[in-house]
């Protein structure tokens, strides 16, 4: 009933107010609200089939948003496109967020225990994910649509920026899912940190790819020192002003105390602020300060406290607009090739996950399960493809939106299978002193 | 913004230490941050790229629906039953008076060719003067002060807003589109639409803490939080969307809610230490928005000062006589200066102009928000020395 008033509601508004009408702050205000209420509504009835929350999130996301909606009523939308990039700030700040929690999650002494674990899953399903879909591409291309009508330098390209993207996950799926299930154990360890790491191994790779397709594209320009410096600066930038914003962190919640939740707004802006104009990675600068702040503070619990009396509210919102901002009609045009593309990333990240397991002699849950764990993905892909798209035009496009297509397929498929994952490793409600 | 948000935090802090009482005051109230938003935004020294205030502009509304929800929510009727006819009439005078006293001051003027003639702009300074900061947060214990004293000049500051707010709902059932023929029914159909609107939204939100309750009756802080901020959101969006008051319609979901909800200590338990983050930013992106370059409005402003400090001491003196006069009433002791205690005029009076200034964003009134503005900051550092006085007895 809340559902359809909620709805009925910001029909009536708009219907009353037209189309056209310059009214941001309002319309947005709107908008979050209709999430946060409706995508609430609507993920409380997952848990009860076993599914996650944050897929119920997603669904209300693609349900109401301008991707879908305007197939049944053109004009309108709960979650408009404007609306949406209005809100992109927000969605970058809930993105801090979550790395944060995902960074102040990851502690030290587990990674001592597990360091090999870690290691070893990380460069094995890594690399079984890269060179797996990759062989499955260059046999399968010449059947494929989009990638038969492709040969030589620009079928390469298209193999290895896939196979790229392939490796990449998303965190915030990982840390949500581990959260809401109240989940604790040996599997929650090791996907919070193998994901930790292997964002920064993904973004390595990325630029080794994008090198790579360069040369092969134009065959006069070498990779370059300009490339590795760029990388070196994306990655190892991000966690030098990580480890000072997470200094700066631990004085802050010394001396402010119950101006915290500002204070982490701050660095959360800090953040995306860096990330836009210096070319860090909001992502990694936020996993670090929390990491530092979690680690190395005497005030870590009252900082993953004051995160996590958040969470619910940024996980309502950071997964309700990915499910808005899905591109269906990606889906509809290269809905074949993403759908292989997503399997075969399954199978070798599973296959993959099990062998780096299995060769650290680590437990039966986490070989058996431990694959299902690093199906989701999400912004960091997106990000790579919007890059694509810019650095190699024509290819680029159709690239672009395979990857578009297979992320919101491993958006919907990721959280149900890590859920299950948790639960048939036995995790879900093991957390203390909930 | 980050790094400033970071720096006015401690600023924040350091003037929180401050030896000066008015500036500890400015800390205290986060009136700092509305002055430190003016600074750094466009009309002051543009530190903010105009795309970061767009897309913190939901801030604003957002900030005017919950300011108002937590003003309603305090007016509970059976906590106010308690309280003597002589207390709310009081109130009312007080409220009235300086209402009256300082739209006829502005009316006088315009009228002498000292201002343009600009009725809303009026009823919003009226609506503003009678505003009282809340008094629990300036004054300390009641041994500090007379007894009687405190609990009056305490009650009138939780009341003396209404007038002003009411006056305001109407305001705003002026400007969305008319309905039927006449004016007067326009603004009744959309002031009754106001009232429903927050009505309903007050009922919705217990509704959904009832179905977010667990079997042994409890909730979970976390589950509370976001089903108050979307339906604050929600409410004050689309309150927002129709040119309709997002500050009054929070005012009567609030209401609405303390008096018919069982949750109303869950939700003030779970909102209030985020009730100062959402003040602090909704100050800070308001203070952004604050127009002041080009003030020339001295004449006005100090008009304005004079005449609010004037209803608001002799209207709490013409109450008291009229209202205390048997000896053998408790607050028939209460000094005659007590209205001192009022002229601190709070966020409230800020949500009033900013609601305005979102909505009509019209220039022409720029002189009467930079007023209240200003008024508000000077009323906060004299306000130490008028309690002071305030306390003294004949």
């Amino acid at each position: 009933m809340i559902i359809v008033l909620a709805t009925s509601l910001t029909l009536v508004a708009h219907r009353l107010r037209g189309a056209g009408a310059n009214l941001v702050g309002q319309e947005v205000a709107m908008a979050l609200g209709f999430i946060l209420i409706v995508s609430y509504l609507i993920g409380r009835v997952f848990p009860r089939a076993k599914l996650p929350m944050i897929t119920g999130y997603m669904l209300t996301g693609v349900l109401f948003g301008p991707s879908l909606f305007r197939l049944v009523a053109p004009e309108w939308s709960a979650v408009s496109r404007e609306a949406l990039e209005d809100l992109s700030l927000l969605n970058h700040i809930a993105l801090g967020l979550i790395a944060f929690t995902a960074g102040g999650e990851l502690k030290i002494s587990a990674i001592k225990e597990r360091w090999k674990t870690f290691f070893s899953i990380t460069l094995v399903q890594s690399t079984a994910a890269f060179v797996g879909v990759g062989g499955m591409l260059a046999l399968m291309a010449p059947n494929l649509p989009g990638l038969s009508e492709l040969s030589g330098p620009a079928l390469a390209v298209t193999i290895v920026l896939l196979s790229c993207t392939a490796v990449a996950k998303s965190p915030a799926t990982t840390i949500a899912v581990i959260n809401e299930s109240r989940s604790a154990g040996p599997l929650s360890d090791v996907a919070l940190g193998v994901t930790v790491i292997k964002d920064m191994v993904v973004i390595g790779l990325f630029a080794a790819s994008l090198s790579v397709s360069r040369a092969l594209m134009t065959p006069g320009e070498g990779p370059g020192l300009e490339l590795a410096l760029t990388l070196a600066w994306e990655v190892f930038g991000s966690i030098l002003i990580g480890v000072v914003l997470g200094k700066l962190l631990s004085i802050i919640i010394e001396k402010l105390g119950e101006d915290l939740p500002l204070a982490l707004l701050a660095i959360a802006f800090l953040a995306v602020y860096l990330a836009e104009h210096v070319h860090l990675h909001g992502l990694i600068i936020c996993m670090t300060s929390g990491f530092v702040v979690e680690n190395f503070s005497p005030h870590g619990e009252d900082f993953i406290h004051a995160v996590e009396r958040y969470s619910l509210p940024v996980y309502v919102v950071f997964f309700t607009l990915a499910g808005a901002d899905m591109k269906l009609q990606a889906l509809a045009e290269v809905g074949g090739v993403a759908t292989l593309l997503v399997v075969a990333r399954a199978v070798f990240t599973y296959l993959g996950t099990w062998l780096g397991a299995r060769l650290v002699n680590e437990t039966k849950a986490i070989q058996n399960y431990g694959g299902l764990a690093f199906l989701g993905q999400a912004g960091v892909t997106l990000g790579f493809s919007v890059i694509i798209s810019e650095r190699f035009p024509g290819v680029g496009e159709t690239l672009s939106t395979i990857i578009v297509a297979a992320v919101a397929l491993n958006q919907i498929v990721g959280p149900v299978a890590f859920r299950y994952a948790l639960g048939k490793a036995g995790e879900i409600g093991m957390r203390q002193g909930e | 913004m980050g790094l400033l948000l970071v720096a006015a935090v401690g600023s924040s802090k350091a003037l929180g230490e401050s030896r000066n009482l008015g500036l500890r005051l400015l800390a205290k109230t986060s009136l700092f941050f509305l002055i430190l938003g003016a600074v750094i935004g466009p009309s002051g020294l543009q530190l903010i790229e105009p795309y970061v205030l767009k897309q913190m502009s939901p801030i604003v509304v957002i900030g005017l629906g919950w300011i108002g929800f937590l003003y309603g929510s305090t007016l509970e009727f059976r906590a106010l039953r308690k309280f003597r006819n002589q207390m709310f009439w009081t109130a009312l005078g007080e409220a009235l008076a300086t209402f009256v006293l300082v739209g006829g001051a502005f009316l006088a003027m315009a009228k002498i060719g000292w201002l343009d003639w600009d009725p809303f702009a009026t009823i919003l300074l009226a609506s503003t003067a009678a505003c009282t900061a809340p008094l629990q947060r300036l004054l300390g214990t009641p041994e500090k002060g007379e007894q009687a004293t405190v609990e009056l000049a305490h009650f009138c500051s939780r009341l003396d807003d209404l007038p002003g707010l009411l006056a305001l709902g109407l305001l705003f059932s002026v400007t969305p589109p008319r309905v039927g023929g006449s004016l007067i029914f326009s603004v009744f159909f959309w002031f009754i639409v106001q009232l429903v609107l927050g009505a309903v939204f007050g009922w919705i939100t217990d509704y959904l803490y009832h179905s977010i309750e667990t079997s042994e009756g409890k909730t979970d802080a976390g589950e509370l939080t976001l089903v108050f901020f979307g339906m604050l959101c929600l409410s004050s969006g689309f309150a927002a969307y129709l040119s309709l008051s997002p500050l009054f319609v929070g005012v009567i979901s609030g209401l609405v809610f303390a008096n018919s909800s069982e949750h109303v200590e869950s939700l003030a338990g779970a909102l209030a230490e985020k009730e100062h983050t959402v003040f602090v930013l909704f100050l800070l992106v308001s203070g952004c928005y604050w127009p002041f370059r080009n003030f020339d409005a001295w004449v006005p402003l100090v008009v304005y000062l004079v005449v609010r400090l004037l209803g608001k001491v002799v209207g709490s003196l013409v109450s008291r006589r009229l209202f205390w006069n048997e000896p053998k009433d408790d607050h028939s002791k209460a000094s005659e200066t007590f209205g001192l205690a009022l002229v601190p005029q709070g966020g409230l009076a800020i949500a009033m102009v900013v609601s305005y200034l979102w909505s009509f964003a019209d220039s022409s009134a720029a002189w009467a928000i930079n007023i209240v503005h200003i008024s508000v900051i000077v009323n906060d550092l004299i306000a130490p020395y008028l309690l002071k006085k305030a306390g003294e007895q004949d």
